[in-house]
């Protein structure tokens, strides 16, 4: 595999530029001190937080799409996610995936570089990096589709990319746009997704029995098998619980090694939704009561009304009716319309009910992703792993514990 | 106003009113041609000879009734922005706006001037069940409901009142027996010999009941006087079974009869249906739990509330849609026919100061 050249490290890298005496000064070190960050530390010290906030730090991909970078994505994931990581390490890490004067430049060039030779598995590897470094870090909506975005048209993570930008939402209470996104789709995994959202957040029965007919029709991947259990627990079903709990064991223990703290965190989430299962059940049920099911009713008896072509009203007029409604039909039509499928289907007026269940929502995407991420970043691992000893330091990181 | 259709004295205003009342006495599915022109201009000639705002009503109704229903109603605002505390114009506004072919499009304002013509002439039964028709034609059921009451306490005999109220009744208010009503009403209208459109509501009575054989045949009779093949005819005729084919797709018996609520709100497996069964079983968990429930926030109390409520709101919301639908249905069906097979009655004209009734 050989990298194309990188067009932003010519004549110097931006992460190259020296901090400016006063930030140094106001963290009390000489601007010398402030060391250009590659792989971070945990916990990190002062210079170099300060080497982050003044954008000397090498950002994912920064030295081109190379194996050497992706491993370095790996190390980092390590070191916030590992044993010696601080609360604040997922935060710092995360600022990585970017840098303030390249934007999204580095991983745009590993796309349009992976997407030159989509056979080599080393490539179609190194494109899954982005997508579960965001997730494994809990990344917010916004910056997980930054990223998603500029690799929806990568192919080997084409699906991937879709679902990231479409299984989302809670931030900013935009369910209702991500589940649209998420109808285009048609991969199992976008499905699976799909009627999750028609279940969970639409409260749409016909969502939970989809869900049911994908687990029938076939091998569903751990995140999506774990996000359609959620699907069942929100419906009370016995043992759901305890199936949730085992799946993420399963689907996480492959990345245990390197991200030990990742169990932390999906612990929480989980903890903090499944604990009351009754409580859910009772603000799901009451949000679901709180549609408006008449107006629902009426639209299929409107649409039944005019389905109604073969016009047996036993009358000497033969002449066809055509299948356009009244004056009146027409009009009741018209105001369901303009209520529109949000406020029909997505709006609650009950909004206790709502905040708690878009919370659990928002948890479970959370969780969704560092699952993705979790079983991604093991298949990046085996792609990446060379037969030599471990040589640089995110090397060692990775393959050599203890060592660093 | 003058007093009755008596003999002719010669002032124009009385040669309009003749003229007018030729009309409605050789009425057959509109004028004959001829009678209205001459009423619109011996009225035109009242009305220049002085200030007189019963001639320009009577121009404006000749007008409309001729079919010039837009002149008609622009001449009638006119007047009323002229003589803005004339309950007459008013009252002949709101008539020929409900005469329009598409009397939903136009309910609103209808409603409105009668609305106007009730606050300043009230106690008019005329007025009351117009007002009832416009309102339940713009889908102000509540309103209508008391308009039409107030109407019926006014003159008990009101058949047109009668039929407007079953029909709220049964559809509005899920009233089952105002379905015989309708049916009776139909038969003791065909005594009367009003015109057939009224067999209209007992198809919808018919049909509530089930009678569906007996619905159609009703509807047949309400169009018996279209003639088949004629173009002209045949919205008239097209409304009216586009009506029943609506209320067809909503199935037979009353809108929130418990036979029937299960099909309205989709079946067993409509998400009405598998709610409440889900909230049930919760209730149940809860009964069966009720330390864990208590512990978790819960009470069957709150859910037996939250079923109670979920019951009421869509069966307020199913009963408002179905009025919405079947109601104002049966308006933009029921009012063109009338208007075409039946010529405004004397207390139409006395209601817009053309004649005074004896008693």
């Amino acid at each position: 595999m050989t990298s194309s050249p990188v067009s932003w490290l010519d004549p110097s890298a931006p992460w190259n530029e020296p901090v400016s005496e006063a930030s140094a000064a106001e963290a009390g070190l000489a601007p010398s001190a402030v060391p250009i960050v590659s792989v971070m530390k945990a916990p990190a010290g002062i210079p170099e937080l300060v080497a982050l906030r003044s954008g000397r730090y090498v950002p994912l991909f920064g030295l081109g799409p190379t194996r050497d970078e992706g491993v370095r994505a790996l190390a980092n994931l390590a070191v916030a996610l590992g044993e010696g990581a601080d609360v604040r390490s997922v935060d710092h890490v995360l600022t990585l995936h970017q840098h303030p004067a390249l934007k999204m430049a580095p991983l745009a060039h590993l796309a349009d570089f992976v997407n030159k030779d989509i056979g080599e598995p080393v490539r179609a590897a190194l494109a899954k990096i982005p997508l579960a470094y965001v997730g494994l870090l809990g990344a917010s909506d916004s910056t997980r589709e930054s990223v998603a975005r500029v690799f929806a048209h990568c192919r080997p993570v084409h699906h991937e990319a879709q679902l990231a930008l479409g299984m989302g939402g809670g931030d900013y209470s935009a369910w209702r746009e991500h589940y649209a996104l998420l109808c285009t789709q048609n991969d199992r995994a976008s499905r699976v997704a799909r009627a999750w959202f028609d279940w969970v957040l639409a409260r749409r029965f016909s969502g939970l029995d989809a869900l049911r007919d994908l687990l029938e029709e076939g091998e569903l991947d751990g995140a999506s098998l774990w996000l359609a259990e959620t699907a069942f627990f929100v419906n009370g079903e016995d043992s759901s619980k305890e199936r949730l709990v085992s799946l993420v064991d399963r689907e996480m223990t492959g990345a245990r090694k390197w991200l030990p703290r990742l169990f932390t965190f999906s612990a929480r989430d989980l903890a903090e939704s499944a604990r009351m299962p009754m409580h859910l059940r009772w603000m799901h049920l009451r949000c679901s009561a709180s549609r408006d099911h008449a107006a629902v009713s009426i639209r299929h008896w409107l649409a039944a009304a005019t389905a109604q072509f073969d016009d047996d009203d036993g009358l000497d007029h033969k002449r066809a009716l055509g299948p356009e409604p009244s004056r009146a039909g027409r009009a009741a039509m018209e105001a369901r319309n303009a209520a529109g499928e949000f406020l029909l289907d997505w709006f609650v007026q009950d909004r206790a009910a709502r905040e708690e269940v878009d919370a659990f929502a928002r948890r479970i995407v959370r969780l969704y992703h560092r699952l993705r991420g979790a079983l991604a970043f093991c298949e990046i691992e085996t792609a990446l792993k060379s037969a030599n000893p471990p040589r640089s330091q995110a090397e060692k990181i990775l393959w050599s514990q203890g060592e660093i | 106003m003058r007093h009755s259709f008596g003999p002719v004295i010669g002032s124009p205003f009385e040669y309009g009113v003749m003229a007018l009342e030729e009309a409605r006495l050789t009425w057959s599915k509109g004028a004959s041609p001829g009678i209205l022109s001459r009423a619109a201009r011996s009225f035109d000639e009242a009305a220049r000879d002085g200030d007189d705002p019963d001639a320009l009503v009577g121009a404006a109704v000749a007008r409309a009734l001729a079919g010039d229903l837009v002149n008609g109603a622009r001449r009638l605002r006119e007047t009323i922005e002229a003589y803005p505390e004339h309950a007459s114009a008013y009252v002949a506004l709101g008539v020929v706006l409900l005469r329009e072919s598409d009397p939903l499009a136009h309910a609103q304002e209808a409603a409105w001037a009668l609305c106007a013509a009730r606050e300043m002439a009230p106690q008019v039964a005329f007025v009351e069940r117009h007002l009832a028709t416009a309102l339940c034609a713009s889908g102000q059921f509540m309103a209508a409901l008391q308009s039409v009451r107030a109407a019926l306490a006014l003159d008990p005999d009101d058949v047109d009142a009668r039929m407007w109220s079953a029909l709220l009744r049964l559809y509005f208010g899920g009233d089952v027996s105002a379905a015989t009503a309708l049916i009776e009403l139909a038969e003791e209208s065909e005594e009367l010999l009003r015109p057939p459109p009224v067999w209209l509501g007992a198809a919808a009575g018919l049909y509530a009941q089930g009678e569906f054989h007996e619905a159609r045949i009703a509807l047949r009779r309400s169009i018996a006087p279209m003639k088949i093949g004629n173009d002209y005819e045949q919205p008239f005729v097209d409304a009216a079974r586009r009506w029943l084919r609506e209320v067809r797709g909503f199935g037979a018996g009353v809108a929130m009869a418990p036979e029937r609520w299960l099909h309205d709100v989709g079946g067993l497996q409509s998400d009405y249906a598998r709610t409440r069964a889900a909230l049930t079983a919760l209730r149940e968990a809860c009964v069966r739990e009720p330390e864990q429930a208590s512990a978790q926030g819960l009470s069957p109390i709150d859910i037996e509330a939250s079923l109670g409520e979920i019951e009421a709101r869509t069966r307020r919301g199913m009963l408002d849609w179905a009025a919405r639908l079947i109601l104002r249905g049966f308006a933009e069906a029921y009012l063109p026919l009338c208007a075409y097979l039946e010529p405004p009655s004397y207390e139409a004209y006395a209601a817009m100061g053309l004649v005074l009734l004896q008693g």
